[in-house]
């Protein structure tokens, strides 16, 4: 292998170790000591937004397709109960992660966490 | 050359291409999008006006706070000339002639009285002096002095002569406050000038009557409707432009007595504050006046009575009730409640 190769290889290794500690970085540190909100989406409609802070609670979502009842607690948000065929939501369990979201396929059920507060560009009041 | 100084020159190389980048992200942030937001006091609440994408915003805002004020002058009753003062002083059984644009703001108000037969009226200054809400004497009245007041229709009262601008009342309980709809009407003259300035994108938040102008980077502007029972917001409608937003509620200016909450918006049946289960209604319209007056209206009528109302004037509405909360099917798909 001459030396030009050489070099390339060893930087292309430098760039990625790099890449994967960032990578490492950020999904540790998300959101850390800040506000978490959950968006819950049910056919890629946004249905409730919730305070990830907020107290523990268990509340159901009803679709077309079924029901989820979701809960939320100590900081983390989760399907608990469900009526799809796979359980797959369930099975995720409750999660405080934006690179973590909480699917249900068979009901097009969707909770996103993002890092933050509930955003809005005024309040009507 | 050896391999690592060629592997510390790329690096270095790798590093001033991503600087290069950082600084036109930078720079492009910090153009004429940032946006310019000033505030003042003014028709007794905080408004507050945010332009985007426009050099001159803070010279234009300070220009519309002062049509504002203008406005204020010409209707707050607070003030002793403005010209609903001189009105309510002197126009029983006496006609008056008045500023031009105050008697279409009458005119236009009694459209509304009339439309949602007194569930908004102008007409009940002396009934919302008599309960003081607001102010250091705010109490329930004694009934012999509410008593008149039951079933009473201010506006019934309000006579205009359109050929001379002049109006009279032939009640003497009559007294105009406008308090229910001058800061839609505010909110209109504000949106009307920030256009006429070339404004393409700008929120006006007159105490939480809002007006959006335009977009926001290709996207609709979310705004949150405030929780009547909470501090935070208790649902956002998402993705608005060129539309206003006004809320009547019964959680910014009330007092409690031996327990029960009286609030400022008055049902002209009962002479009390309005009791129909509604605790805030959210209006959405193209018209700020409109969306005043009809919140006000929607607010007293209750739920089933006032989405009728707004059905028919085709507007959108989201109402916090006693009971949970009633959306539009316009705004269904906008609209997401925040869940506590």
């Amino acid at each position: 292998m001459n030396n030009k190769k050489k070099t390339g290889l060893i930087a292309f290794a430098v760039i990625l170790l790099s890449a994967a500690l960032l990578c490492c970085f950020f999904l540790l540190t998300a959101g850390n000591g800040e506000n978490k909100t959950a968006y819950i989406y049910s056919g890629g409609e946004l249905l409730y937004c919730i305070d990830l802070s907020g107290e523990n609670k268990v509340f159901t979502v009803k679709t077309d397709s079924g029901y989820n009842k979701v809960c939320l607690k100590d900081g983390k948000i989760g399907v608990i109960e469900a009526d799809c065929p796979d359980k797959t939501c369930i099975k995720t369990g409750l999660s405080d992660s934006p690179f973590m979201p909480v699917i249900c396929m068979p009901h097009r059920l969707e909770i996103v966490i993002k890092s933050g507060a509930i955003e809005t560009d005024g309040v009507s009041r | 050359m050896p391999v690592l100084q060629k592997c510390i020159l790329m690096l270095q190389r790798l590093i001033k291409a991503a600087s290069l980048f950082i600084a036109i992200f930078l720079f492009s942030a910090c153009s004429a999008e940032t946006p310019v937001k000033k505030s003042d006091y003014l028709l007794g609440t905080i408004v507050s006006v945010t332009v985007y994408g426009c050099d001159n915003g803070d010279r234009i805002i300070d220009e519309c706070f002062e049509k504002v004020r203008e406005i204020e002058n010409k209707v707050s009753v607070a003030i002793e000339n403005s010209f609903i003062s001189e009105l309510n002083n002197s126009a029983f059984s006496c006609e008056i002639k008045t500023d031009s644009e105050v008697f279409n703001l009458i005119s236009d108000s009694l459209s509304y009285c009339y439309e949602t037969g007194g569930a908004f009226d102008i007409g009940l200054g002396k009934l919302i002096d008599l309960w003081g809400i607001g102010t250091d004497l705010q109490a329930v009245p004694d009934m012999n002095k509410l008593e008149p007041f039951i079933g009473f229709k201010g506006y019934e009262h309000i006579k205009l002569n359109y050929e001379q601008e002049a109006l009279c009342f032939d009640n003497e309980q009559v007294s105009i406050n406008l308090g229910a709809c001058a800061k839609g009407y505010a909110v209109n003259k504000a949106v009307a000038f920030l256009k006429d300035k070339g404004v393409k994108s700008a929120i006006i938040d007159f105490g939480g009557s809002i007006y959006i102008i335009g977009n926001k980077n290709g996207k609709g502007y979310d705004i949150g409707i405030a929780d009547p029972r909470g501090e935070d917001v208790g649902g956002i409608i998402s993705g608005l432009s060129d539309i206003s937003i006004v809320t009547s509620g019964d959680y910014q200016r009330y007092f409690e007595q031996d327990g029960k909450r009286y609030h400022h918006i008055f049902d002209s049946n009962t002479a009390f504050p309005s009791e129909s289960g509604v605790r805030s209604v959210t209006v959405v319209c193209s018209d700020a006046f409109k969306g005043d007056c009809l919140s006000t209206a929607a607010f007293v009528l209750g739920t089933e009575k006032g989405s009728e109302l707004l059905d028919r004037m085709n507007c959108g509405y989201v109402f916090f009730t006693d009971d949970g909360i009633v959306v539009s099917e316009d705004l269904k798909d906008s609209f997401s409640l925040i869940y506590e």
